[in-house]
């Protein structure tokens, strides 16, 4: 498998306050890798670094072994990499199917085959039946389907998935999996944020755990929920105890 | 085209209704009337395009309307150039206007954009009132085009050319108006429905989620403005060869500024109609105290419109149309509820 995006030293500080520190990771074609962490870890503060939101205080980002670091977050987006944000950004006065055209129109210009790329989409995201609603008065759930459905409009190589499950019941987390599981055998490569570790841990093939802006871990799911330093930081004795 | 005919029914029904009325009804005031509300429609579209489909506040178009004003009577007075090229040389100028103040400007947001808007206009306004060679303070008054320019009358085409925007031929200078009005709606119609105008929402609503799906917002908003700032120098233009006469304080101030914002949100944000139905009740509000109660109800058409206002933007944020749209909803969801029900 080859590299599909390479994060390298990657330092974000705001003020005296140091985000992220010195991370390093990489992600191959067709993985779906999970990035973990308390709260206050950096998470999102990475996720922001990558998909151009600021830029990183040091450190370099590649996409394609291309450097792209510092570049702003719609040009990212043209290049492959799409994201999703935590608090839901639903398109509140447009319909569910405007909502999904709307990144459709990346590709095309045509309004007809905008509204046929967003017909494929609502099919594969359980969205048909909606597709006149208006994104304001979505349940909890379409809306992350909605936000899932129009980064994927823009046709991205790399899905940015951030904690896309809170907030889900079981069955609705279940949803999710078999939706990342199914957009990886569709031919994406996956970055995923979550706390939701019953969810995470079955899908990934790696993960990477920071903890207070740092790496502190890195490798397949059960070598990480084994690993000491992770357990402490992070995961507490119950799931260790769980996990065995 | 039948579902263009079906979408646009209202605005098709509205044409016939701008046609029929001048030839029926045809006293002074009342013709006076619908070109005003033809004007400020005008310009209302072009404001809603900024701040109705892209979300950034203007309050401040009085300016690219002042422009339009000064612009075409200057050519016309000074070098005895046809308003119709003085209007593509105002909007030309607007935009570019536009362009080079809100490069920077759109790092602006909500509020600190809106007021930033303000001060351009009532700048403009300032350097108007002192400019010598534009009036000053004396303004300038149009001289009837055909006094200005004796033999217009060579061709037919010259003729049309100079004639339709005479205003002292009420009746051709209104529907010159309205066709104009027609294409600046059929433009702001279209545009909704293409990727700009998804994109111009998309931006409405979040800057971020705009830029998440490889949107550039400032791009897109500059469009929105040079666009907005042509169509609203357009009716400038109109306004002046209507009134004949052109001052700072009569096209610059934020009272005509406040007009375009009026009748845009009391018709429907963000909506294509809402700048034409607002103006509508704008205007016939004004005429219809001015019959009610002669000169002495000076004022008094301000104060149900204001009313009126914060009546409906109370209930719909989406003014009348928003209104109107619930109520089509609610009797489409009658229809099929009726439906199954059998």
């Amino acid at each position: 498998m080859s590299e599909l995006l390479r994060i390298e030293n990657i330092t974000k500080k705001f003020g005296s306050l140091v985000a992220n520190e010195d991370v390093s990771f990489t992600i191959d074609e067709h993985e779906i890798v999970s990035l973990i962490g308390p709260n206050g870890a950096g998470k999102t503060t990475l996720f922001n670094s990558i998909a151009g939101y600021y830029p990183p205080t040091s450190g370099k980002v590649f996409f394609h072994g291309k450097d792209i670091t510092g570049k702003p977050a719609y040009e990212i987006c043209r290049l492959g990499i799409t994201r999703t944000f935590q608090v839901v950004k639903t398109l509140k006065e447009m319909t569910v199917e405007e909502n999904i055209m709307t990144g459709a129109f990346l590709h095309t210009g045509s309004r007809k085959q905008a509204q046929v790329m967003a017909g494929e989409i609502m099919e594969m995201t359980g969205l048909s039946d909606k597709k006149n609603i208006l994104g304001g008065s979505l349940t909890i759930i379409d809306k992350k389907r909605v936000e899932i459905a129009r980064a994927l409009a823009t046709k991205p190589e790399l899905l940015m998935l951030d904690e896309c499950m809170a907030g889900l019941n079981q069955t609705e987390i279940k949803d999710v999996m078999n939706l990342c599981l199914d957009l990886r055998k569709n031919g994406l490569t996956l970055l995923i944020v979550e706390h939701i570790m019953e969810a995470i841990m079955p899908i990934s093939d790696r993960i990477v755990v920071l903890n207070v802006g740092r790496k502190i871990a890195e490798g397949i799911p059960s070598d990480v929920v084994n690993n000491e330093e992770v357990i402490k930081a992070y995961l507490g004795d119950r799931y260790h105890a769980e996990g065995n | 085209m039948v579902n263009i005919m079906k979408k646009y029914s209202l605005a098709f029904v509205m044409l016939a209704a701008f046609i029929i009325i001048p030839l029926a009804v045809r006293t002074t005031d009342v013709h006076n009337v619908i070109i005003y509300i033809l004007i400020y429609a005008m310009v209302g579209e072009a404001w809603n395009l900024i701040t109705g489909f892209t979300g950034q506040t203007s309050f401040g178009h009085a300016a690219y309307f002042g422009i339009g004003a000064y612009t075409s009577t200057v050519m016309l007075e000074y070098f005895h150039i046809t308003p119709w090229i003085g209007m593509l040389a105002g909007g030309l100028i607007s935009a570019a206007l536009a362009f080079i103040i809100n490069f920077k400007m759109f790092k602006l947001k909500g509020h600190y954009f809106a007021i930033a808007t303000l001060c351009v206009a009532e700048i403009l306004k300032t350097i108007f009132s002192k400019w010598t060679w534009v009036g000053a303070g004396d303004g300038i008054a149009l001289t009837p085009i055909t006094a200005l320019i004796p033999d217009v009358g060579k061709s037919a085409v010259a003729k049309l050319a100079w004639l339709s925007l005479d205003v002292r031929n009420r009746l051709p200078f209104l529907y010159t108006t309205l066709a104009v009005f027609c294409v600046i709606f059929i433009i702001c119609a279209a545009l909704e429905n293409s990727r700009i105008g998804f994109y111009w929402k998309a931006i409405r609503e979040s800057h971020e989620v705009a830029e998440s799906i490889g949107i550039n917002p400032r791009n897109y908003k500059l469009l929105a403005m040079c666009l907005s700032a042509f169509f609203a120098s357009v009716g400038g233009t109109f306004f002046a060869q209507f009134f004949k006469y052109i001052d700072a304080i009569t096209v610059f101030p934020l009272s005509v500024s406040m007009i375009f914002v009026l009748v845009t949100v009391l018709g429907g944000l963000g909506n294509v109609y809402g700048p034409i139905i607002g103006s509508v009740i704008y205007y016939s509000l004004d005429l219809l105290m001015r019959r009610l109660t002669g000169s002495s109800g000076t004022g008094l058409d301000q104060i149900v419109f204001g009313a009126l206002i914060v009546l409906v933007t109370c209930t719909e944020p989406r003014g009348i149309m928003g209104i109107v749209d619930r109520i089509r909803l609610k009797l489409a969801a009658g229809k099929r509820g009726g439906e199954s029900h059998e």
